[in-house]
């Protein structure tokens, strides 16, 4: 048989016209060319096409069995990442002339935050002097050198009072800042979120705090006073654990991530360490395992986006470097994989994106423009 | 409503297919997990090239959510995703540049004149060979295949089926076809199946 009937063999077959025959022989050979091949294929590169194949799929999830970035030294803390948010598309379509300027590069967020307390009264913790900050009834507000708030209880002092007082401390965009409760339990709070807590939980059975934006929680072990953690639409109980709550009222989801410990939502559905429970706002928590470095990257001074689309990267990239973004015709359907320092600024952050050749910028001011 | 994905690792290839067909996300994305190393190693022996078996894979993947509804199952799931690829594969051998890989190949082989002319056999071998690159995989893998696959025939039952021992399958399938004369409406039937 020469090659031409072998090739009209093959055109038969994708035609389905071949006899039983003639099926008979090109199965017989492929079952045996198959059981034949062994050709090297290292893990590395299964690895890589194997994320390459599933980021053109409709999955659930996409699992990462193997770390693509080395292990970031997490503080043994858990995150509760709370991202609550009604999904409203962001969508803009601009038509006006970009005018290409030379721009001064955009620089990261800070430690910037407001505290308000409890009669009302807010204060700037950005332009605050270390320090004592203000004293609310037998508690101390102190401001350390590295964007973090304290409060302590201060001895041989009692509230005094019935009624809890509460504070509420706030990040604006391009803000970020740590608090440690008065029980020891900590609070990293990222862009244009806040967080509400009592000044004291002395008076209190449950320790109850509420979370919009996103928050990552180390909270004290103490099991007679369960850590309560309100967002949108979701109550987090802990018992003294690690974990992420990302709560956005422009994302489509809140996504609670645990690193470690167990915690409880909603009354019904316990997390174990590893997963993460998104709750949409059309209800129905689902729960997946993920790469808990993702959900807690930021707090730890990264960006990471593993096969994620262009609008969640742009809306982070927002809220830290205080940025409008727009889009140039429909957003690019390409997913995109990168790990970048949050203190970097944008520009290194848009140079690495649009060298995929999949999206292009084009910054003027502090609003970007995206495009294919 | 509570879904948990690691749910899904436990139910067989069977429910999962079912489920698929309902519009299940999660079976279609434990099918896909389940299945996507054996699949991606098996095209890539094929082809030996990386970027075509990205595209039969995803290609294979995408069709399967498209096509979920009309999905009706006359086979078991893995030989419906191996039997998949064979005909992805041949699709790609129309080109002119991919079927000289094969041509020195399957000449030899009709020289040789033996062929398996029993459908299901055929089925049959190709099973014995996702039953063998199962055995290959690292045993935590394995073990998946092993919890799940009830209802589909294991690698040992494969083995006695075909009469043969762990580990010498391909040997013995080679065995097989060779025995076997090609003749027209051959009744020659070398192994009894259940």
């Amino acid at each position: 048989m020469d090659d031409k009937q072998i090739k009209s063999l093959i055109e038969k077959y994708h035609n389905g016209t071949l006899s039983d025959l003639e099926k008979a022989i090109l199965e017989s050979w492929y079952n045996q060319y198959a059981a034949d091949s062994r050709l090297n294929l290292t893990d590395e590169a299964l690895e890589r096409n194997l994320e390459k194949v599933s980021s053109r799929l409709p999955l659930k999830y996409s699992y990462r069995h193997k770390r693509l970035w080395p292990r970031i030294a997490a503080a043994a803390s858990i995150t509760i990442v709370m991202v609550a948010g009604l999904f409203y598309y962001q969508y803009r379509q601009s038509s006006q002339q970009v005018n290409l300027v030379v721009q001064q590069d955009i620089g990261p967020g800070g430690n910037k935050a407001y505290l308000t307390l409890a009669d009302g009264k807010k204060i700037s913790l950005t332009d605050a002097a270390n320090g004592a900050i203000a004293r609310q009834a037998g508690i101390a507000i102190t401001k350390t050198a590295d964007g973090q708030l304290i409060y302590s209880v201060v001895q041989n002092e009692h509230t005094g009072t019935a009624t809890t007082d509460y504070n509420t401390i706030e990040t604006p965009k391009g803000g970020q800042y740590r608090v440690q409760l008065p029980d020891g339990t900590e609070v990293w709070l990222n862009a244009q979120s806040s967080l509400r807590f009592p000044t004291s939980f002395e008076a209190l059975d449950e320790r109850r705090v509420e979370l919009s934006g996103e928050g990552y929680f180390q909270v004290a072990k103490n099991k007679a006073h369960p850590f309560i953690v309100k967002s949108s639409g979701q109550i987090v109980k802990v018992l003294g654990t690690h974990f992420n709550i990302n709560s956005y009222a422009d994302e489509s989801a809140t996504k609670t991530t645990l690193l470690e410990g167990l915690v409880q939502l909603n009354g019904q559905v316990l997390l174990k360490p590893g997963e993460q429970a998104t709750l949409p706002a059309s209800g129905g928590i689902s729960i997946s395992r993920v790469d808990v470095d993702e959900a807690v990257a930021w707090k730890n001074g990264k960006f990471v986006f593993a096969d994620e689309n262009i609008e969640s990267i742009m809306r982070k990239l927002e809220r830290w470097y205080n940025v409008e973004v727009s889009y140039e015709g429909a957003p690019p359907t390409e997913t995109f994989t990168a790990s970048i320092g949050r203190f970097d600024n944008i520009s290194k952050i848009l140079d690495k994106l649009s060298y995929t050749n999949n999206v292009h910028f084009k910054t003027e001011g502090r609003r970007i423009m995206v495009m294919r | 409503m509570i879904t948990r994905q690691s749910d899904y690792a436990k139910y067989t290839d069977q429910k999962l297919a079912a489920l698929l067909q309902q519009g299940d996300e999660y079976a279609y994305t434990e099918i896909f997990e389940r299945y996507k190393v054996l699949l991606y190693k098996h095209a890539y022996w094929l082809l030996g090239d990386g970027d075509e078996a990205n595209d039969i894979i995803s290609d294979l993947f995408l069709a399967l959510w498209q096509k979920r509804e009309s999905l009706n199952l006359q086979v078991s799931l893995s030989s419906y995703l191996y039997g998949s690829i064979r005909n992805r594969v041949f699709d790609l051998m129309t080109h002119q540049k991919v079927i000289t890989r094969y041509l020195d190949s399957i000449r030899e082989f009709i020289e040789r004149g033996h062929y398996e002319t029993d459908e299901r056999i055929r089925a049959k071998e190709l099973a014995a060979i996702i039953e063998r690159e199962i055995a290959a995989l690292p045993p935590k893998m394995r073990k998946v295949f092993e919890l799940s696959r009830s209802g589909e025939f294991s690698y040992k039952e494969i083995g006695e089926m075909l009469n043969i021992t762990e580990g010498t399958i391909k040997q013995q399938v080679h065995n097989a076809v060779k025995t076997l004369r090609l003749k027209i409406h051959s009744f020659l039937v070398l192994f009894s199946f259940l």
